[in-house]
This record gives structure tokens, C-alpha cells and sequence, in this order.
């Protein structure tokens, strides 16, 4: 018994459980046939063992044998003799809580017959696989969750990747829009200086050619001041006319 | 007293000398549109107030004070410009010499307001 709850819990694989069960099985009682039930909601895990060999194998609640479906209904142990083949078949149903349950149904032959004092190491050899399948089920669970978990992380990377080179695609047309209005700043900076120096000086020349005009006599303005009036206005218009060509050139 | 008005248009130097002789009948007034002759005159004439353009052919105001700088010569400045930028009022600041910074056009009332200034300044 030490040997075979050993054995059981070194497995690690749910596949490789009914070679483990099929080596120690047979020092514990005596059985023709022995399977196993392992039954959460409507789905169903099999371990099957018998003299030609062993398998494992999943399948729903109502692709059961009558006798087990009948035991997994009703709760209550079953046994049952075929006359044509001369087996009895033994069955029961575990409960294991957290609303998962299991069947174990041993069949044996005339000569080599099930004891009823094989019983209680029925109930530990359920007790141990029931809990051994739902922990290797939760680590394939977990094995799952896991790989899916590697497969988002990946999308994940990728679609950081992806921004990332958005972003550098980004700062590229930042810097370039930068350096476009930092050209047209320069322009622009350039303009005001033009304006304050070249367009200003005509202009006012023409105000303070006016603004002398009560201060001198109408002969001594029109002698020294009117002259240099034409001068000043040609100028201011010549001024004008490069504004607008620079500010043109700011498009 | 002694002073040179130097603006490479004729009109302003026209006006300006009009505005200084109503105000004062004892200005001995120098006009210069070309401000390489009058800073080849500096020494010789030895002017007590100048009146000067920044933006002219040549030279500009600022060749101008760096030339009387350079030479230690340290006659007072009005700076007489139509350049209402910041720059340029800053830049006249690093000219010690540089009395006032004017913007034109300069009125009857501002002339009058600067003479008594360099007056002043000057007792």
C-alpha cells in the first residue's frame, strides 16, 4: 500500500497514471478488470485496467455502461453476476466534494474472486487517485493558463513594439514640424526687424515733415521741405512693396 | 556749443537743424549724410553733443560707436532712430557714452525736453 500511494504520487502526467496503477493494482486485491471514474459535472476521465493491459481515456457521463450510470444516479454500491461470462462486477460512487465524484467498478472471476474485506483498500485507492487526477487536471490547467498567458505577453510585446515605432515615427514629424516652424520663425523674426528699420524710416520721415509744417513759414516749407517730400513717399512705398514680397514668401 | 547731427537723410538733418536753431541761437550746428566724414571729423572738431542715425550705408551708428570707443572718445550720444525694436534699445545700452535713445520723429517739445537734459547733465 506504501508502495503504491509512493508510486501514485511521483506521477506527474495524467497519461502516465495507468501504467503506475496497473504495476501496483494487482498486490492490492484481486480483480479481472478494474476501472476508474473520474467525474466532474458531465465530463468524465476513465482509467481502465485489465489483464491484457491498461488505458486512459475521456468521455461524457452518458456514454457510461448501464451499471455505472446506474451507480452514478442512485449512489448506492451495486454488484452484479453475469451468467454468460461468469464475472461479477463490483461498483461503487465516491463522493470527494467541491461537487466532484467517482466510480470504481472491479470485475473478478470465479476462481479468482473480489473480497469483501478488499473494501476499505477500494476506498483509499480512490481516495488517492481521486485526488491525484484532480491535481495533475489542475496543473494542466494551470499549464494551459499558462501558455496562454506566454501567448498574450508575446501579442503584447509585439504591439509594444508597434507603438514603439509609431512613436519614433512620431517624434520624427515632430522634429521635422519643429524645424519647419523654427525656419518660419526665423523668417518671420527677420520680417519684424525689416519692418522696424526699413519700412519705419520713410514713414517717419513723412510724419516729421508734417508735423514741422506749423513751424516754419509757407515760403521757407515749401523751399526747403516740400522737395524732399517725394523722396520720402517713393521710399515708403518702395517698403511696402518688400513687405509684401516677404510676407509672400512666408506661404 | 558744438554739435553734429549725423543721418544719412538729408530731410532729417534738414528738420533737426531747423528744430536745434529754434531752440537755441548758439548751436553750432555740423550736418553729415556721409558718417565716415563726420567720424573722420570727430577729432578735429571735437563736438560736445552728437545726434545720430543707427541704420545707414557705409557705416552704421553702431560702426560709429564702436570707432569713438575704440578711441576713447567720449562725447555724448543721442541715438535718433526710427527702429522701434528692443534689440536695438538694448544694444545701445552697452555704450556707455550713449546719453538717450530717441525714437523719430523727434518734436519741437523733445528737442527741447534733451537739450535741457545735456544741460543739466553737464552742470
Amino acid at each position: 500500500m506504501v508502495r503504491f500511494s509512493t508510486g501514485i504520487s511521483k506521477i506527474g502526467r495524467l497519461d502516465k497514471l495507468p501504467a503506475e496503477l496497473n504495476f501496483h493494482l494487482k498486490y492490492l486485491f484481486n480483480y479481472h478488470r478494474f476501472d476508474f471514474y473520474y467525474v466532474a459535472g458531465n465530463s468524465v476521465d476513465c482509467i481502465s485496467i485489465s489483464l491484457d493491459g491498461f488505458c486512459y481515456f475521456s468521455s461524457g457521463v452518458e456514454d457510461l455502461p448501464s451499471l455505472e450510470r446506474g451507480v452514478l444516479q442512485s449512489g448506492v454500491p451495486k454488484a452484479i453476476v453475469s451468467e454468460s461470462d461468469q464475472l461479477t462486477s463490483h461498483c461503487w460512487k465516491f463522493e470527494n466534494g467541491n461537487n466532484l465524484s467517482s466510480l470504481i467498478k472491479i470485475q473478478s472471476t470465479v476462481a479468482n474472486p473480489f473480497k469483501e474485506s478488499s473494501i476499505t483498500l477500494v476506498k483509499v485507492v480512490n481516495k488517492t487517485l481521486a485526488t491525484k487526477v484532480e491535481n495533475l487536471k489542475m496543473i494542466q490547467l494551470i499549464h494551459r493558463q499558462n501558455k496562454q498567458l506566454e501567448e498574450l505577453a508575446r501579442e503584447l510585446q509585439t504591439k509594444n513594439s508597434e507603438i514603439e515605432s509609431l512613436n519614433q515615427i512620431q517624434e520624427g514629424t515632430i522634429a521635422d514640424r519643429t524645424a519647419s516652424l523654427l525656419h518660419s520663425n526665423t523668417k518671420l523674426k527677420s520680417l519684424i526687424q525689416f519692418n522696424s528699420h526699413q519700412l519705419r524710416e520713410p514713414l517717419t520721415r513723412v510724419i516729421s515733415m508734417v508735423e514741422i509744417k506749423d513751424e516754419l513759414s509757407t515760403e521757407e516749407y515749401v523751399r526747403d521741405i516740400l522737395p524732399l517730400m517725394h523722396l520720402a513717399v517713393s521710399d515708403l512705398d518702395k517698403a511696402v512693396m518688400e513687405v509684401i514680397r516677404r510676407s509672400e514668401e512666408l506661404e | 556749443m558744438k554739435v553734429f547731427l549725423i543721418d544719412d537723410q538729408k530731410i532729417t538733418n534738414v528738420l533737426n537743424r531747423k528744430y536745434l536753431s529754434m531752440l537755441r541761437s548758439d548751436l553750432d550746428i555740423y550736418d553729415f549724410e556721409n558718417p565716415l566724414l563726420a567720424v573722420q571729423a570727430l577729432k578735429a572738431e571735437n563736438p560736445e553733443l552728437i545726434f545720430l542715425d543707427i541704420n545707414m550705408p557705409i557705416l552704421t551708428g553702431w560702426d560709429v560707436l564702436t570707432f569713438m570707443n575704440e578711441h576713447e572718445i567720449n562725447i555724448p550720444v543721442i541715438i535718433l532712430t526710427s527702429s522701434s525694436s528692443s534689440i536695438d534699445r538694448d544694444k545701445a545700452k552697452l555704450f556707455q557714452n550713449v546719453f538717450s535713445f530717441q525714437l523719430k520723429p523727434l518734436t519741437k517739445e523733445g528737442f527741447s525736453r534733451l537739450l535741457d537734459d545735456v544741460v543739466k547733465k553737464r552742470i
